[in-house]
């Protein structure tokens, strides 16, 4: 079963084509990424399936029904961008407005108080609270009445390193309780760790999109060095097959192509009186995939 | 349906009555209000002027009080719009509206929230002005005889919603408080006085939004001269035409409920058609 379904959906602000017709299928169960770097449409595509931001064109379909948005809506926890609460309420009675909305039981308020450990503050003012402190009520909010999907966007800002760890390990939880994430973020680690499937945006269009695997499969990348690294790069260049990725004072990354295997690129290395120092297979990282689908 | 009015108003009584500017503007309203009439009446019922006064029982064919206490009301709508402007414009500061949507609320929902409050504090407003024109009545009924005036709160009441109404939407337009206090000021005190006077041709003017609505409570004086049997002197009637003053209650009440019913579309519009 899908839990959403983007279809060609593009948004255009005066200046700016924030999403051009992207379109997704976001599988029960998963944990999925939306990866780019800021500017990216990360968010506004979020806020247009949250229906806070009018699509220009196409369409969005949650929990494969055609029921009202704000219906659907309420089987959605969500943050996106900041988190925004009335300053002059307590913790507390600002997640009281968000259960009323979500008619859900004010019992449940001390479950998700506890989870973001804000159990302690939950009578102190939104405004009083750290950056941190207002990220994880934002989190709190988003978990009230147990949704069947959470939509996290950057939900690491402003978090410290266990903060970071705990949602990270919330995250995990939830999905392994059954839960959908759709999780944006422009921290690759973030999303590798976590993710089961990825989507890759860039300047509002969509790369790629699918299982984290598909994305981290296919062409190795090779660490390879030698004495005179510019001849080797010089080399490297007129090679057919070969990609280079990165190049660094200690080694050159590169992808090699079905034309050119790992055997024949030694060869012909030999034969251009090239002795590699390095020569090391890396298995592709998303940081890796991302570099090339962005380059 | 009820259960969804009583929804809505739940979530906003959890918003506003914590809610402390909030709170000191209506209750700047209450206290202001209270404290003038009673000053006023002070004034008024001196011995002297209640010793001059009740050599004759003067006879109204209008209730000249209950004029005079909605008509004075009208002055202290002001804080309440500035409340309410506060109150929306906070949601756009804040981005809760945004967030209201996003946990589950429809963008109708959130604006029929503000619209449901804005009729509660009306409500709330009327009922304190009735209770200062019946203290107003009691302590003129031994100087005058006048009618019941009940109808001038019914007016009161429509002229007191349509202003938050149009509050609602210079807010909801805005989105600044600062932006929307002073266009819906300016446009109180100036724009329309400008058009009504200067501008438009002799007459239209008592159609703009807010000529309408001020003109729903007449002033004082002016539905009893019209309720008198005898007919009006030339200097009376050139007045009258003048201030293009309308007499005819029922036009002015659909005036201003066709201006309402705009204003709500297009706030309405607003809401749903821009990105939040």
């Amino acid at each position: 079963m899908q839990v959403l379904e983007i279809n060609n959906l593009s948004k255009h602000y005066t200046n700016v084509q924030a999403v051009r017709s992207i379109s997704i299928s976001v599988p029960k169960g998963s944990i999925y990424g939306i990866l780019g770097p800021n500017g990216s449409g990360k968010t506004s595509t979020l806020g247009m399936v949250l229906g806070v931001i009018n699509p220009n064109s196409g369409s969005y379909r949650w929990f494969e029904s055609d029921t009202s948005v704000s219906q659907s809506r309420k089987r959605i926890g969500a943050l996106l961008e900041t988190p925004n609460f009335y300053p002059y309420l307590s913790g507390r009675k600002n997640l009281e407005i968000v259960a009323a909305i979500k008619e859900v039981p004010f019992e449940d308020i001390d479950r998700v108080l506890e989870i973001v450990d804000l159990s302690d503050r939950q009578s102190s003012k939104f405004k009083t609270y750290s950056l941190g402190m207002k990220q994880r009520l934002a989190i709190g909010a988003a978990l009230l009445g147990d949704p069947e999907v959470l939509v996290l966007d950057e939900p690491t800002n402003g978090l410290d390193p266990k903060g970071i760890a705990d949602v990270r390990t919330l995250i995990q939880r939830e999905a392994q309780r059954g839960k959908t994430v759709l999780l944006a973020s422009h921290i690759m680690d973030e999303v590798e760790k976590v993710c089961t499937h990825v989507a890759v945006m860039k300047k509002g269009k969509l790369l790629a999109a699918g299982t984290l695997a598909e994305l981290i499969q296919g062409e190795e990348t090779i660490e390879i060095a030698a004495e005179d690294m510019a001849r080797l790069e010089q080399f490297l260049g007129t090679l057919r097959g070969v990609k280079i990725l990165e190049v660094k004072p200690q080694f050159i990354r590169i992808a090699v192509g079905e034309e050119l295997d790992k055997t024949e690129l030694n060869r012909r290395l030999y034969e251009a009186g090239m002795m590699p120092t390095q020569f090391a297979t890396k298995k592709r990282s998303l940081e890796s995939a991302f570099l090339a689908l962005t380059d | 349906m009820t259960v969804l009015l009583k929804r809505l108003y739940d979530i906003e009584s959890r918003k506003l009555f914590p809610y402390r500017a909030f709170n000191i503007m209506l209750l700047l309203f209450g206290v202001l209000f209270v404290l003038g009439v009673l000053f006023f009446s002070s004034l008024l019922f001196t011995s002297f002027w209640e010793s001059q006064l009740s050599k004759n029982i003067f006879e109204f064919k209008t209730n000249v009080s209950w004029n005079i206490i909605t008509y004075f009301a009208g002055f202290f709508n002001v804080f309440l719009s500035y409340a309410i402007m506060m109150y929306v414009c906070n949601e756009y500061t804040y981005r809760t509206l945004r967030q209201n949507v996003i946990d589950g609320m429809n963008p109708q929902e959130t604006l029929a929230g503000k619209y449901i409050m804005s009729g509660l504090i009306a409500i709330a407003a009327t009922l304190l002005v009735a209770l200062m024109s019946v203290y107003f009545e009691f302590r003129v009924g031994k100087l005058v005889a006048q009618p019941l005036g009940i109808q001038y709160l019914g007016l009161y009441f429509l002229q007191l919603l349509s202003t938050l109404i149009i509050a609602i939407f210079f807010a909801t337009w805005m989105r600044k408080t600062g932006i929307a206090v002073l266009l819906f000021a300016a446009s109180w005190y100036l724009i329309d006085s400008l058009l009504y006077y200067w501008i438009l041709p002799g007459g239209a003017g008592a159609f703009l939004p807010f000529s309408s609505i001020k003109d729903l409570v007449h002033l004082p004086g002016l539905d009893e001269l019209m309720a008198r049997d005898t007919p009006l002197s030339d200097s009376e009637l050139m007045a009258m035409t003048r201030l293009h003053l309308n007499t005819n209650y029922l036009t002015t009440i659909a005036k201003v409920v066709v201006w309402d019913a705009l204003f709500i579309f297009l706030t309405l519009r607003m809401v749903k058609t821009r990105d939040m």
